[in-house]
């Protein structure tokens, strides 16, 4: 992918009030060898476990049809076809968007009973000048929606299910009483611009679901999916975790902590201390913190140079974590590292290999696992479940 | 003068208590609050020393205390606030 470009693309989802599962399904995919951002969201119809089989379903045949360049007609009839039919309204149904991102490229984008897309060029609207209406042959009643645009760094595309654009209808004596609308989203989402030109496609998406949660006076009526498509220039968080092998290296180990302190991260008690000598300054602890870290030490602030936390019983943390893709209850330290890592899209890990001698006592070595290893279990599950792009260097 | 109490956070000194201790400022007895200010460490970079008897470490002016405890702790803080008590006595004789 072009190395100077990102597409970060995230979604967020409320289920119907009353539901188990949520009936909407979003599916994304990388490829990045051939610069490609595939990303689908499917509403299955009705609610519950029936509506996300058949979304989940249409999410997973449109992703690998999308993937193999399979014709789109083709794809839609395939997955019309495939579509268990609805004891109840005796239709097989399930509204999708798909989008095939290419950088530098032209992005395609095809529609089946879903909202419209917004394309926003800042806080700018840009308008849909390549439209065609297709009409399978098998299922005369439905028209699939197929645009053509080109994606320019900082644009965004906002796809969502009718929760969103329907929220708050039928609520009586309200302005939004025939729904939120899509003209709805669209201003709030151009302010949300307005207002941070930079916000990113996991915090947008989060906004506009949030707020046709809140239009529905927090009792959806229907499921709820937003998902933001953000084409800009990566946002790096450099994590640097253990001593350099050769201590003279340890000068050109501490340049690396250059990028800020919010976007730069300290991983153990030696690192640390490597740094705050080689930047003459002192680590900030504050005790406070100390009462609500959790069962790991509490992070720290290396001022103006980055975050510090404890090393390798953090690290193995959030690497159990992320594999398992929960992270409510993580203590302080290992949950504000886990929201940069979710905030930036390109993670660069800086690893000193020296080992600690004193971890090898008999006393903590099960407790204790290799750092390189953890940060490789880390670096993986970042790349694999969340898209990100990954760097390790070694000292 | 207040006594510095500093505690390693570093990873052995953790898992082997030093998680505790750094919540010691509520085991202080009040009239000892004002007297001693506790500070955290990343690393005090003491458990690689041979010298030492091991984890945790803590720092109460410039003596180590290795295997620390708060029993430990607190007794080494009593005597230290003793001592002082009875040099500013000795100064008023």
């Amino acid at each position: 992918m072009n190395d100077d470009l990102f597409v970060e693309m995230e979604y967020r989802q409320y289920t119907k009030h009353g539901q188990a599962a949520c009936g909407d399904d979003v599916q994304l995919q990388t490829l990045e060898n051939e610069n490609r951002s595939l990303a689908v969201l499917s509403d299955g119809l009705g609610s519950g476990i029936k509506a996300l089989v058949l979304a989940n379903m249409t999410t997973t045949m449109a992703l690998n049809f999308l993937r193999t360049n399979l014709d789109l007609l083709q794809s839609v009839e395939i997955i019309m076809d495939s579509l268990p039919v609805c004891e109840v309204r005796k239709i097989s149904y399930a509204a999708f968007s798909m989008v095939d991102l290419r950088l530098g490229g032209t992005t395609r984008i095809a529609e089946m009973g879903n909202p419209r897309y917004i394309h926003l060029r800042g806080d700018w609207e840009v308008p849909d000048l390549q439209c065609k209406t297709m009409i399978s042959q098998h299922w005369p009643d439905r028209e699939v929606e197929c645009h053509e645009l080109k994606m320019e760094p900082g644009d965004r595309l906002i796809v969502c299910s009718d929760g969103i654009t329907q929220a708050g209808l039928g609520t009586e004596k309200n302005e939004y009483r025939f729904g939120w609308k899509r003209s709805g989203e669209l201003a709030f989402a151009q302010d949300q611009i307005r207002n941070d030109p930079d916000i990113s496609a996991r915090d947008l998406a989060g906004a506009i679901a949030g707020r046709a949660l809140e239009i529905s006076g927090y009792h959806c009526s229907d499921d709820i999916t937003c998902l933001v498509v953000y084409v800009r220039h990566p946002r790096i968080l450099r994590i640097l975790t253990g001593p350099p092998f050769y201590k003279d290296h340890d000068a050109e180990f501490a340049r690396q902590a250059s990028l800020g302190e919010d976007h730069t991260v300290i991983c153990g008690g030696t690192t640390a201390n490597i740094l705050s000598r080689e930047f003459k300054r002192q680590v900030e602890f504050d005790l406070k913190l100390c009462r609500t870290a959790g069962d790991l030490p509490p992070p720290a602030v290396l001022p103006g140079i980055g975050l510090v936390t404890e090393g390798i019983l953090t690290l193995t943390r959030i690497c159990d974590n992320l594999d398992r893709g929960s992270f409510d209850e993580l203590p302080l330290a290992a949950r504000v590292i886990v929201e940069k890592m979710m905030n930036h899209d390109r993670i660069e890990f800086i690893v000193g290999t020296r080992v600690n001698e004193a971890h090898q006592d008999p006393m903590l070595a099960r407790e204790l696992e290799l750092r390189s290893g953890t940060v490789r279990r880390i670096a993986a599950a970042l790349e694999n479940r969340f898209r990100k792009k990954i760097r390790i260097n070694y000292y | 003068m207040t006594i510095k109490l500093d505690i390693c956070c570093g990873t052995a000194c953790y898992l082997l208590g030093a998680g505790k201790l750094m919540e010691m400022e509520n085991d202080l007895p009040q009239n000892w609050r004002s007297k001693v200010e506790i500070r955290i460490f990343p690393c005090l970079n003491l458990c690689e020393s041979e010298d030492l008897e091991g984890a945790p470490f803590v720092r109460i002016d410039e003596e180590i205390i290795a295997k620390a405890t708060l029993e430990k702790i607190m007794n080494r803080i009593r005597n230290k606030l003793e001592n002082e008590e009875k040099g500013k006595g000795a100064d008023h004789d």
